[in-house]
């Protein structure tokens, strides 16, 4: 779901971010362990 | 959708430019012998894009590759030959016995794991979600030490000894797999091939081909090594792989890939915009490291 409907051509890091945590919140709910262990990773390396 | 987004080779335009600059000499022919090659490729592919996206083309139809054929693979022998010989003699087909020649059986058997994988995982079907065929060619060029998506095929070197044992390229399914995900970048997302979309493409490529060796091999994400090409450098570089999702930077002594954004760069070329010191799959991969489990379903391209 992020490549196919979140990304575009001049997508970014945070675009990036924003995308596949918005998946893991689809996929698996706004307060699942995934979509946390998703926001905390891109929070770790620094793009958010 | 626009064309674009192309992707390219599995060893990088600076590790192969730091391979150049400390090796020997033999080591520096190598590396600039691929390198030449891949820049070759590069701009070419570049160009077909631009023309794609000027004449608003269709680029699955432009480049003849509508038909649909169940993800059936087909590998050629393109027997040292360029970019203008692909795709080679067909030397193997879908359910044909194998062959004498490993590269060719290597090369089937890991677009047949990376079909499973998109298959059975998001319910893709080929790189294009329409059974697009996959074509393969192998011994592409002399002691090419490179492997790449040409925007619609595979195409593997024979790898020179210096920067990749020789039939290395074929060995490990994580850099077939990361190949292959650049067409499904390319027929997706379309990550345009600079800077940060340029690394993000690269960082996928990556995450997706770690999946496919990880769904192969039944792990789970904290069982994998997320190691991209390892065991198959060769004596220019020391190492355990190419490139670590794990520990960014540590794959071996030439591997300046950042772990967090605070390392990263955009590199001055396009071409290298996408593979520095700190660059691409550092900060992009890291996501999968934490997340335990299943992360490809988390962060990955769902085919639904």
């Amino acid at each position: 779901m992020t490549l196919t409907q979140h990304l575009e051509p001049t997508s970014d890091f945070r675009a990036a971010a924003d995308a596949t945590i918005a998946v893991a919140g689809d996929l698996f709910g706004a307060a699942s362990q995934e979509r946390q262990a998703v926001s905390g990773a891109w929070k770790e390396v620094g793009v958010l | 959708m626009a064309p674009g987004g192309l992707g390219c080779c599995i060893a990088s335009p600076d590790l192969l430019a730091a391979v150049a600059e400390r090796g020997d000499p033999e080591d520096r022919r190598a590396a600039l012998r691929t390198q030449a090659a891949s820049a070759a490729l590069r701009a070419q592919r570049n160009a077909l894009t631009r023309l794609l996206r000027e004449l608003g083309a269709d680029p699955e139809a432009a480049l003849g590759r509508a038909t649909r054929t169940g993800g059936r693979r087909t590998v050629y022998d393109v027997d040292h030959g360029g970019e203008s010989d692909l795709p080679g003699k067909k030397v193997r087909g879908e359910g044909d016995p194998p062959v004498a020649d490993t590269a060719v059986n290597e090369a089937y058997d890991g677009a047949g794991l990376t079909y499973r994988f998109y298959k059975a995982v998001y319910d893709r079907d080929s790189i294009d979600g329409k059974g697009m065929e996959l074509v393969s060619s192998v011994h592409y060029g002399t002691d090419f030490d490179n492997a790449f998506w040409n925007g619609s095929q595979m195409v593997y070197g024979d790898g020179s000894g210096r920067i990749f044992v020789r039939g290395g390229l074929t060995k490990d399914v994580d850099v077939i797999a990361h190949e292959l995900t650049h067409g499904v970048t390319q027929l997706t997302a379309a990550l345009e091939y600079s800077k940060q979309p340029g690394a993000l493409n690269e960082s996928i490529s990556d995450v997706f081909g770690s999946l496919v060796k990880q769904h192969h091999l039944k792990q789970t994400a904290d069982q994998a090594d997320w190691l991209i090409g390892a065991g198959i450098l060769g004596s220019a570089l020391h190492g355990q792989a190419l490139r670590s999702m794990k520990a960014p930077g540590t794959a071996n002594d030439l591997d300046r890939q950042a772990g967090s954004m605070s390392g990263y760069a955009d590199l001055t070329t396009t071409a290298a915009s996408t593979s520095t010191p700190g660059s691409p799959t550092g900060p992009s991969t890291s996501p999968p490291r934490p997340s335990a489990a299943t992360p490809g379903r988390r962060l990955g391209a769902s085919g639904t």
